[in-house]
């Protein structure tokens, strides 16, 4: 095949053979010069005189008349033969045999970019059906589309044309980023599969690899670092490489980033705060921009922002939760170009009240703790603290409560550590205050070495030497002791302390709070979903310092009026996991504990499109769960059993929405090797479709019908 | 003006005969016009003389018959008759007659110079005929009576047309052989060198003789109204040429208009009068004209 027509292929190239049509008007010129009529003429002189000096002109007349009149038949039959440009051209030449083509399509949601009708994602579908229908030499094609993970679609090469195209076509765009170095490591798995192996129609004989993205910053980024580099070279001398860049310059975008509420465990009377992020990914400034708030799907308030460019703006807004039950806090922005990322959701499960079980080792050793929780002049008690004996740590109720206090246990038995770690495990808090009972090597057995029971963030080491000690904020830097700052008459840093159990926190721990020695008093760290706050000294003033004059309390603290905020914040960010599992980001699983009350087999889940979903409950570490895997798509969903219904918001990552473009320059040679022949604009690209050919070639058919009357009236009658 | 109607080529190309066509369209003319167009040929009045045996009593003065009793005819100023040479031009190229015309170029030629004799004669002025093509095919002598009519009309349709038109080298004949001053009338389509042509009319005129070149054309010569591919065979002696006449006709026309205008312009700067006859025109239209103007230079 000639460059020339590898660049046009043909929806009907059978149309073609009428193109013999063009021969007419020659013919009939030829043939009718035969029929010539004589005419006797006296005046010959002037007539030879008008043909010799018009000779010229009257063959270049007769000439473009002729190919006039063969252009608008010639036309016509290559309208009629439905023209196609062959956008990957090139490759026709490269092709030698059997090719080989994966075609890898960005299915970032910044692909969901519109600048148009349609968006990218939609355009590089476009281009990609448009390169396998027009493959007039029949090609096996792979197809990769890129995420977080990258889903391989069609893993070997496949023959098929019409597989291929309806593959294309089923294509949904991922609500979530892309992982290059993933899609590169399928890309290499496949290609060198290809190349090991024999499939249907023989060994292919070329490979070629072409990628339809954006060229986001944020999914290519990561073309420059070394481990990319690498992956790129061994990939480059496999395949010839071609990039569609369906990006632009300039493209700008407002993202909802964050949507929380200020409280983890949200009470129902009880104010709270909403708290939304509005991103601005715009190169100006974006004023006078509407968020709304809705609840349930019924708008609450309204908010207008001024964005500053590349800027965050934080909202508030005000709101009371009246009844207990499944709710849904959803923020919105006007819609812009990229309209996905400008909708959040969060799932607030409203209690009656945060359940606290306070377990203590003597009677009375709770008593402060439950004090501080639940002050009982407090006219609303939105904090239930149930005390009760050791015994209730072998109870499965634990399930019905948000947190766990432990008070100066003396020891726990492996049963106890089991039941402490599963209840964190599922995101509960746990709060562990230390006394003058707890037997250090027995919690450091059951609750630190055990690493598949492990709670406690820190190890517990000898009592420290006894001495008056204060407490240290550590700058305030942990959100537990923040509070405190700039309120240094709260009594937080002069609370005294006598007795305390030195700690060492284990990796990942965090020190909210030390003593005035150095040592530790608040260690706290995440386990599972829940977290686990370890306090170095005791709960109550029963543990006494012995054997050096008169007993002395441990610490002053359980009296001390910087004890009741304190464990107000401990047991809030103890419970900040608490409701993790109802909000997710795109990716992750869904899941859900299934109380063993219920006896149903499966969960209904209804997600944001799509129809419902029937999941299995599985018993998994002795608890009954559902889970759903990765969902692709950013909405709500709800899981239904029976009467009981939950809802999960599904959230997608919002410095996806950050449009910023890599520069061309930076990608690796194999891209840019080609990028002159293959990197279009998008709308450039999605222009060259079939129709838009058809078209312009029957308007040309149409001009050239127009001008030739008028030139045929201008060479011959016209001249008067 | 129905007279004239009645003497247009279409009505003429019924008639056949020369002498009957003359006789038509001189009764049509003359019926058709008043006063006489006699007149045009009149001599001015210069004295009397003494009637002789023979003489036309026509001229007679009875007025002074009737107060001498003498018979005295009107002596003119040129005592002689007026010569009016007529040269026809008979080559070829005058026999072309388009697809719409009644008669050729040389029949509407040819009925011009019968109708022109038959009235010169009538006036008793006298009347000379020249053919030619590239020569002088007949020359017929002036005279004025009447049987010198049919002389000129015999000779006229007597003429077998054929060689190409010569008319410069001609003209400087017949401006020899012509030594009598007179009025000369050339009826040609004059498709001729242009520079020969303007040296033989300039003979003419050297010798004193008033000329008036009657331009003969077909209407298609005029207006080249021809359609689809067309071979075009030349008379006097061209080859044949292919054209697409729509596609030729503006450049054949300008061709043809600049000729006409150089020749008009020459006939300007030699005081020659030049008419455009197109063969569809009633004949009685040239005849006025020639006439019309020829009165005009009389007086």
């Amino acid at each position: 095949m000639s460059p020339m027509l590898a660049f046009w292929q043909f929806g009907s190239a059978g149309m073609l053979g009428w193109g013999m049509a063009a021969a007419l008007p020659i013919l009939i010129h030829l043939w009718s010069r035969r029929k010539y009529r004589q005419e006797r003429w006296a005046a010959m002189a002037f007539l030879l005189a008008a043909l010799r000096k018009n000779a010229r002109r009257v063959q270049l007349e007769q000439w473009l008349l002729l190919a006039v009149r063969t252009s608008i038949l010639l036309l016509f039959v290559v309208a009629l033969a439905d023209p196609r440009s062959t956008l990957l051209s090139s490759w026709a030449d490269q092709r030698d045999g059997q090719a080989h083509v994966i075609l890898v399509i960005d299915g970032s949601y910044s692909m969901d970019f519109r600048s148009g009708d349609s968006s990218r994602f939609q355009i590089a579908k476009k281009l990609a059906r448009q390169l396998v229908a027009d493959d007039a030499q029949g090609g096996a094609y792979s197809l990769v589309m890129m995420g977080r993970p990258p889903q391989v679609i069609i893993s070997d090469p496949a023959f098929d044309r019409d597989d291929v195209l309806q593959e294309i076509d089923d294509l949904e765009l991922r609500h979530s980023g892309a992982d290059l170095p993933a899609t590169l490591a399928e890309m290499e798995a496949i290609l060198r599969r290809s190349k090991a192996q024999s499939f249907g129609r023989g060994r292919p004989s070329s490979w070629h690899v072409c990628f339809f993205s954006d060229l986001q910053e944020t999914t290519w980024g990561d073309v420059t670092a070394p481990d990319c580099r690498a992956q790129l070279a061994r990939l480059e001398p496999l395949a010839t490489w071609q990039f569609i860049d369906l990006g632009e310059e300039g493209a700008s975008n407002l993202a909802v980033a964050r949507l929380e509420i200020d409280q983890p465990v949200v009470a129902a009377g009880r104010d709270v705060q909403i708290q939304a992020d509005i991103q601005s990914y715009a190169g100006e400034d974006r004023l006078r921009q509407t968020v709304e708030f809705l609840v349930d799907g019924a708008r609450i308030t309204e908010r207008r922002i001024d964005c500053p460019a590349s800027g965050r703006v934080t909202v508030s807004v005000p709101h009371r939760f009246d009844t207990p039950g499944e709710h849904m806090v959803e923020v919105h922005l006007a819609d812009d170009a990229l309209p996905l990322d400008n909708r959040r959701w969060l799932s607030v499960p409203v209690r009656t009240s945060v359940r606290v079980l306070c377990i203590g080792g003597r009677p009375m050793e709770t008593q402060y703790l439950a004090l501080a929780l639940a002050p009982q002049k407090m006219n609303a008690q939105h904090i239930e603290v149930v005390k009760a004996p050791e015994s209730r740590l072998l109870d499965d109720e634990l399930i019905a409560f948000d947190a766990l206090a432990l008070a100066n246990i003396g020891r726990l038995s492996r049963v106890e550590a089991v039941a402490i770690h599963r209840f964190v495990h599922r995101g509960g808090g746990l709060l562990v205050f230390l006394g003058d009972q707890v037997q250090t090597e027995n919690y450091n057995q059951v609750l630190v070495d055990d690493t598949t029971l492990r709670c406690l963030p820190a190890r517990l080491t000898e009592l420290a030497s006894i001495g008056t000690y204060a407490f240290d904020a550590l700058e305030y830097r942990h959100p537990i002791v923040a509070p405190f700052r700039g309120f240094p008459k709260s009594g937080l840093l002069t609370t005294p302390t006598w007795e305390y159990v030195r700690l060492t926190p284990l990796e990942g721990a965090k020190t909210a709070l030390s003593f005035s020695s150095g040592d530790p008093a608040i260690v706290e760290t995440q386990i599972g979903r829940g977290r686990c706050i370890l306090v170095a000294t005791a709960a109550s003033p029963d543990s006494i310092v012995r054997g050096h004059g008169s007993p002395t309390a441990w610490t002053a603290l359980p009296t001390w009026p910087s004890f009741p905020p304190l464990v107000h914040e401990m047991l809030r960010w103890s419970l900040t996991g608490r409701n993790a599992d109802r909000n997710v980001s795109v990716g992750d699983d869904l899941t859900a504990i299934v109380p063993e009350s219920e006896s149903d087999a499966t969960i209904l889940l209804k997600g944001p499109s799509g129809p419902d979903e029937r999941l299995p409950i599985r018993d998994e570490a002795g608890e009954r769960r559902w889970v759903f895997n990765r969902p692709a798509l950013s909405g709500v969903y709800e899981a239904r059993l029976g009467p009981m219904a939950q809802h999960f918001a599904v959230n997608l990552d919002p410095s996806e929405g950050n449009l910023a473009r890599l520069d061309p320059e930076t990608l690796p040679s194999q891209f840019r090797h080609e990028a002159d022949s293959g990197m279009r604009e998008p709308a450039t690209a999605a222009s060259h479709d079939a129709s838009s050919y058809f078209r312009w070639l029957l308007g040309a058919v149409f001009v050239l019908l127009m001008a030739e009357p008028c030139l045929a009236w201008l060479f011959g009658r016209g001249h008067t | 003006m129905e007279s004239r109607t009645s003497i247009d080529p279409q009505t003429l190309a019924k008639i056949h005969g020369l002498r009957l066509r003359a006789r038509h369209i001189v009764e049509g003319y003359v019926a058709g016009l008043h006063p006489s167009p006699y007149q045009g040929f009149s001599i001015e009045f210069a004295e009397h003389r003494e009637y002789a045996p023979g003489d036309d009593l026509r001229y007679l003065d009875w007025k002074v018959f009737g107060r001498s009793d003498k018979v005295y005819l009107k002596q003119y100023e040129d005592e002689t008759n007026l010569i009016c040479y007529v040269a026809l031009d008979v080559s070829e190229s005058m026999t072309y007659a388009g697809p719409t015309a009644a008669l050729s170029k040389l029949e509407y030629a040819q009925s011009i110079a019968a109708g022109l004799s038959w009235l010169v004669l009538r006036q008793q002025d006298a009347v000379g005929l020249a053919t030619f093509d590239d020569r002088v095919r007949a020359l017929i002598r002036p005279a004025g009576n009447p049987s010198h009519l049919e002389q000129l009309l015999s000779v006229m349709e007597a003429v077998r047309p054929g060689n190409k038109t010569a008319a410069g080298p001609i003209f400087h004949e017949l401006a020899q052989r012509l030594t009598k001053r007179g009025v000369v009338i050339v009826l040609s389509d004059f498709f001729d060198d242009l520079a020969s042509l303007a040296a033989g009319l300039t003979h003419f005129r050297h010798r004193k003789h008033d000329v008036m070149l009657l331009h003969v054309l077909d209407p298609a010569e005029l207006e080249f109204p021809f359609r689809g591919l067309t071979d075009f065979v030349g008379l006097e002696e061209c080859p044949a040429v292919p054209a697409d006449p729509q596609i030729i006709r503006s450049a054949y026309l300008r061709e043809l208009s600049q000729f006409r205008q150089a020749l008009e312009r020459e006939c300007r700067r030699q005081a020659i009068d030049y008419f455009l006859v197109r063969t569809d025109q009633p004949l009685d239209v040239a005849l006025s004209r020639v006439l019309a103007t020829r009165q005009r230079s009389v007086r």
